[in-house]
C-alpha cells in the first residue's frame, strides 16, 4: 500500500552541492492546473488514497482520521485547504503523510493531493524565496517558487499551512 | 553502572524508604491506640531501625548508622519495658523519622543535612532515654557527640556472649565472633554447655552454647568496639560487656546494649564450665556452620527470617515496560476482531476450525487482557496512606483533634489514576480538616465527641471505583456559599437555587469559602481545580452535606484509562462508540412517543421523567444516507452527573472493549468526543463524551 519515496528521487549533482547552500528538495504534486511542491524532508509516506472517519464540527478541509498503523492521523484535503473546489478521489490520488511543527507541538497530519509528480532540487538558480506576485492562496503558505523545465512550482511552507485551527467552529 | 556497589547501594535505599514508610506506619497505628501498645508493633518499629542500621553500616553512612543507632537503644528499652510508651516518645519517633528520611536523601541525593533538627531529635531521644534509663546515660550522650574514643578503658573486660538458639538459621556464626574478639587481645573463653540437652533430641541446627569471656585486650577497648563486633546480631543474641577494672570515673563503665530483660535471669542460672570440658560432639554441630558463615552480614542485613515470612513476593516493573506491553495488547485485541469477521460460521461453513480456534483465542486475549491490566493495579492505600500522617500534622498546627478512618484500602485501582488522584485527594482531605472539622472547644459545645473523624473509603462500583471523603465536621455553610457565590457575581442576587444547587457552587471557578487564606487551604486554587482534574480523569466529583453532620465528597473514576467497554453504535453510515457504563437501556421507539416541538424531537417519557433527547446525525452532521426514514428509532438512554438524555441512533452493532486513543495527539480536542479507537477492520472510530453532550443539551 505504501508508496516508496526512494523511487521518484532524482540522482543528486554531487558538485553543485560546494556552491550552494540554498538547496533542497522538494517533491512536487499536481493540485488542479498548478504544480505545487513540499519540502521532502517533512514527508514520512506516501499512501494511496483510503477512506477517512469524518470528524464531527471540523473545519470543511479536514477530511477526516484514518488509522495509521495504530496511529490516530487527521487528513486535511489540500484543495479546499488552499480555497480550490473539491474534487472526489481517483485513482491517482494520493495522501502525503507529513511530520510537522506546529505551535502546539509534533504532528503527524496526512494532506490529499491529487497525484504525485517527481523530487525536484531547487538552489538559488532555479527558485525564487521571496516572489512578488498574486498566487491567490495566502503568502504566509508559501515559501517560494521554483522553475522547473519552464513551469511555475509553488513551494508550500507546510508548517505553516497546517498550523490553523484544525479543530471544531464552536456552533 | 560503573561501581558494581551501586547496585546494592540503590537496593538498600529502596529498602529504607520501606523501612521508613513502615516505621511511620506503626507508630500511626500506635497513636490511636496508645491506651495498650502491642509489643508487636515495637517488635517492628525496632526491626525496621535495626536494618536501617545495618544497612546503612556497611555502605559506611556513619551519620545514618549513629542516628539509628539512638533510635534502636531506646527501642529496645521501650520493646523491654523499661521505658513506657508516651505521646511525647511517639511524638519525638516522629520527628526522628523527618531526621531519617533527610539522612537517606542525603547519601541517595547528596541533600544537604538538616544538621540543627537531627541535633534538636537526637538530644530529645537521649533526653527520652535518660528518664528511666539509668544506667547508660553519659555513655550514650558521648556516643552522640560521635566522641568514639572519649571512654577509654584500658583493663579486662569480661564479656558475656548468648547466641539465642536460633542464631545459626540466620546464617551467623558466633565462633567468627570469637575469632574476632580474640583479635583485639588475650581472650579467654569459657563455654557455658549445661544447655545442651541428650543427643536424642538434639536439633542440629540450633545452638546451645553461651560463652563467658575475659578479654585483655591489647589497645584501648571501648563499648563501641563490641557494639561494631557485634552489630550485625546484637539482637540474635544476649550480650553484656563490662570492664573488670573501674576506672575513676566509674560512671562510664557500664553500658548495656540490647538485653531484653529475661536475660539477666539466665545469666545468673549459667553454671560456668571451662572451655576445656566441653563434649567433643559440639564442635562438630558447630563445623557445618562454617561454610555459611561468610554470607552472614548480608543475611542478617536483608532481614531475619522473620522479616522475610512478611514480605510478599514481588518484583519492581518499569512502568514502561508495563505501558508497552499494554500498547501492544491493544494492539493484539484489535487483530482479534479483525479476525473475528471471519470467525462466522453462517458465513463461511468452510472455516469451521478456524471460528472455533477463534473463539478460543478471543477468550485468551481478554483473559491476557485482564491479566496485564491488572500488573498496572495497585491497591488505593498508596494514595491513602499518605494522609493519617498528613491530617495529623496539619491538626496539630490548628490546634483540632483529628482521627482519620480508612475503609477499603486494598482497593484496587489503575496506577496512573492514583497518580491524578492523590492531589485532588490531598486538596479534599485538606479542606475537611481545615473548614469541616470544627476546633475542639466548639465540637465540645455541640455535644460532638470533641475529637473530629475523617473517613476516607474506596469500593469498587461496576466497573468505577468510588472513593469518598467525609467528615463530621459542620457541614457547608449555606448562606455563606450563597452570599460569596452572589459577591462574586456567579450567581444572580434573584435566584432559587436549593440548598444542593448551592453547594454544587463550591466547584466554580474562582471560589473559596475560608474567611481567611491560611496555608493550608483557601488559596483560591480551589475546588474547581479539583473538578477539573477529575473530569480530565473521565470521572465525576460530587458533595453531599448535613449541617451538624458533616460533608462526603463522592469521587467516581473509571477503573482503567486505557480500555474502555464500547456500545457500537450506527448513526447514518458513521460509527460511533458509547461507553457502556454511561448506558442505561436503550430502547426502541415509535415515532409519536417523541415529543417534538415543531419538527424537531426534544424529548421523551422515560420511566416517568421526560427527559431530552439529542439526535446524534444532527448534532455531529452526519450526511445522510441512501436508505432513510426508518419508522422506528432506537433511543440509547444516557446518564451522567445524574442527568439522563437520550440519543437518537439508528443501529446498535457490537459491543467490545476498545483501546482508548487520543485525538490531540494528532488533530485536536473535540467537543463532546473523549477519543478514538480502531475498530476491527482497522477504521477508525470516535468515542462520545457522555458527559459533554448531556452539558450541550442543558446549555441549549
Amino acid at each position: 500500500m505504501n508508496m516508496s519515496t526512494e523511487q521518484d528521487i532524482a540522482p543528486k549533482d554531487a558538485f553543485n552541492d560546494l556552491q550552494d547552500t540554498q538547496k533542497a528538495e522538494w517533491l512536487s504534486f499536481k493540485l488542479g492546473d498548478l504544480d505545487y511542491a513540499v519540502d521532502i524532508l517533512k514527508v514520512r509516506e506516501i499512501r494511496t488514497w483510503e477512506q477517512c472517519t469524518r470528524i464531527p464540527y471540523a473545519q470543511d478541509y479536514v477530511t477526516g482520521l484514518i488509522n495509521l498503523r495504530g496511529a490516530i492521523v487527521p487528513i486535511v484535503n489540500l484543495r479546499t485547504r488552499l480555497g480550490m473546489t473539491a474534487k472526489a478521489h481517483d485513482a491517482e490520488t494520493v495522501i502525503l503523510i507529513m511530520d510537522v511543527e506546529l505551535s502546539e507541538g509534533h504532528k503527524t497530519i496526512g494532506i490529499v493531493v491529487d497525484a504525485i509528480s517527481e523530487v525536484i532540487e531547487t538552489d538559488s538558480n532555479n527558485s525564487q524565496f521571496h516572489p512578488e506576485f498574486d498566487l491567490s492562496i495566502d503568502k504566509r503558505f508559501v515559501a517560494g517558487i521554483a522553475d522547473d523545465n519552464s513551469n511555475m512550482l509553488i513551494l508550500l511552507n507546510i508548517d505553516t499551512l497546517l498550523d490553523l485551527e484544525l479543530s471544531q467552529t464552536n456552533n | 553502572m560503573s561501581d558494581p556497589l551501586e547496585r546494592f547501594r540503590a537496593v538498600f535505599f529502596e529498602e529504607s524508604a520501606e523501612a521508613i514508610d513502615a516505621i511511620e506506619r506503626n507508630l500511626l497505628s500506635l497513636n490511636e491506640t496508645e491506651a495498650d501498645v502491642d509489643p508487636e508493633m515495637i517488635d517492628d518499629i525496632f526491626r525496621s531501625a535495626h536494618s536501617l542500621k545495618g544497612g546503612s553500616a556497611t555502605f559506611g553512612m556513619d551519620s545514618l548508622t549513629r542516628f539509628t543507632h539512638v533510635m534502636e537503644t531506646l527501642l529496645d528499652k521501650v520493646r523491654a519495658n523499661e521505658i513506657a510508651m508516651s505521646q511525647e516518645l511517639v511524638d519525638c519517633l516522629f520527628s526522628s523519622l523527618d531526621v531519617l528520611r533527610n539522612l537517606v536523601s542525603h547519601y541517595q541525593y547528596a541533600d544537604e543535612i538538616n544538621a540543627s533538627e537531627m541535633q534538636v531529635v537526637q538530644q530529645e531521644l537521649v533526653r527520652l532515654l535518660n528518664i528511666e534509663g539509668d544506667i547508660d546515660d553519659i555513655t550514650l550522650q558521648a556516643d552522640i557527640a560521635d566522641a568514639s574514643s572519649e571512654l577509654t578503658e584500658t583493663g579486662e573486660w569480661s564479656i558475656y556472649f548468648g547466641p539465642h538458639a536460633d542464631i545459626l538459621s540466620s546464617g551467623n556464626d558466633p565462633i567468627r565472633y570469637l575469632e574476632e574478639l580474640a583479635e583485639l587481645g588475650e581472650l579467654n573463653p569459657k563455654c557455658n554447655t549445661q544447655n545442651i540437652p541428650d543427643l536424642l533430641e538434639l536439633d542440629p541446627v540450633s545452638s546451645y552454647f553461651t560463652w563467658d569471656l575475659t578479654l585483655t585486650p591489647n589497645e584501648t577497648v571501648t563499648t563501641e568496639t563490641f557494639d561494631d563486633i557485634f552489630l550485625w546480631i546484637d539482637v540474635d543474641a544476649d550480650l553484656k560487656y563490662d570492664p573488670i577494672k573501674a576506672t575513676q570515673d566509674s560512671e562510664n563503665s557500664s553500658t548495656e546494649i540490647a538485653i531484653p530483660s529475661a536475660t539477666e535471669n539466665r545469666v545468673q542460672a549459667t553454671v560456668e564450665t571451662t572451655s576445656g570440658d566441653t563434649p567433643t560432639e559440639v564442635s562438630t554441630t558447630l563445623e557445618p556452620q562454617k561454610s555459611v558463615s561468610n554470607v552472614a552480614p548480608r543475611n542478617s542485613e536483608n532481614g531475619k527470617p522473620a522479616d522475610k515470612k512478611r514480605t510478599s513476593q514481588s518484583i519492581r516493573v518499569d512502568l514502561e515496560k508495563i505501558d508497552s506491553l499494554i500498547n501492544l495488547l491493544g494492539e493484539l485485541v484489535i487483530t482479534q476482531s479483525m479476525l473475528s469477521i471471519y470467525g462466522d460460521a453462517e458465513k463461511y461453513p468452510q472455516f469451521d476450525r478456524l471460528s472455533e480456534g477463534l473463539s478460543q483465542l478471543e477468550r485468551h486475549t481478554r483473559e491476557l487482557q485482564e491479566g496485564v491490566m491488572r500488573i498496572r493495579m495497585l491497591p488505593i492505600d498508596f494514595c491513602f496512606s499518605r494522609f493519617p500522617r498528613m491530617v495529623r500534622d496539619v491538626a496539630k498546627k490548628l490546634n483540632k483533634s483529628i482521627a482519620v478512618k480508612i475503609i477499603g484500602e486494598t482497593t484496587e485501582v489503575d496506577k496512573t489514576v492514583i497518580e491524578e488522584l492523590t492531589d485532588p485527594l490531598v486538596h479534599l482531605v485538606r479542606n475537611s480538616v481545615d473548614h469541616g472539622i470544627e476546633p475542639p472547644e466548639i465540637r465540645q459545645e455541640k455535644g460532638k465527641p470533641e475529637s473530629g473523624t475523617i473517613t476516607l473509603r474506596a469500593f469498587h462500583q461496576v466497573g468505577n471505583i468510588i472513593i469518598e471523603i467525609s467528615d463530621d465536621g459542620a457541614g457547608l455553610n449555606t448562606e455563606r456559599i450563597r452570599e460569596k457565590a452572589i459577591a462574586n457575581g456567579i450567581i444572580p442576587p434573584d435566584n432559587q437555587l436549593n440548598d444542593q444547587a448551592i453547594h454544587e457552587l463550591i466547584f466554580a471557578p474562582g471560589f473559596s469559602t475560608a474567611q481567611e487564606v491560611t496555608d493550608l487551604s483557601g488559596r483560591g486554587v480551589g475546588m474547581d481545580v479539583v473538578k477539573r482534574n477529575i473530569r480530565a480523569l473521565g470521572g465525576t466529583v460530587d458533595v453531599r452535606s448535613v449541617p451538624e453532620q458533616g460533608s462526603t465528597f463522592t469521587i467516581r473514576l473509571p477503573l482503567t484509562l486505557a480500555i474502555l467497554d464500547g456500545q457500537l453504535v450506527k448513526v447514518n453510515q458513521e460509527t460511533y462508540i458509547i461507553p457502556m457504563l454511561s448506558i442505561i437501556e436503550s430502547i426502541q421507539t415509535k415515532p409519536e412517543d417523541i415529543n417534538k416541538v415543531g419538527d424537531k424531537g426534544v424529548s421523551f417519557k422515560w420511566r416517568g421523567n421526560f427527559i431530552p433527547i439529542i439526535h446524534l446525525a444532527e448534532t455531529f452532521g452526519c450526511p445522510i444516507g441512501e436508505q432513510q426514514e426508518v419508522e422506528q428509532d432506537l433511543i440509547v438512554v444516557v446518564e451522567s452527573d445524574g442527568k439522563q438524555c437520550g440519543i437518537v441512533v439508528n443501529e446498535l452493532t457490537n459491543h467490545q472493549q476498545v483501546v482508548v486513543k487520543s485525538l490531540e495527539a494528532n488533530y485536536a480536542k473535540v467537543e463532546e468526543l473523549s477519543g478514538a479507537t480502531i475498530l476491527g477492520d482497522g477504521s477508525v472510530a470516535l468515542i462520545i463524551d457522555v458527559g459533554a453532550l448531556i452539558q450541550r443539551v442543558r446549555m441549549h
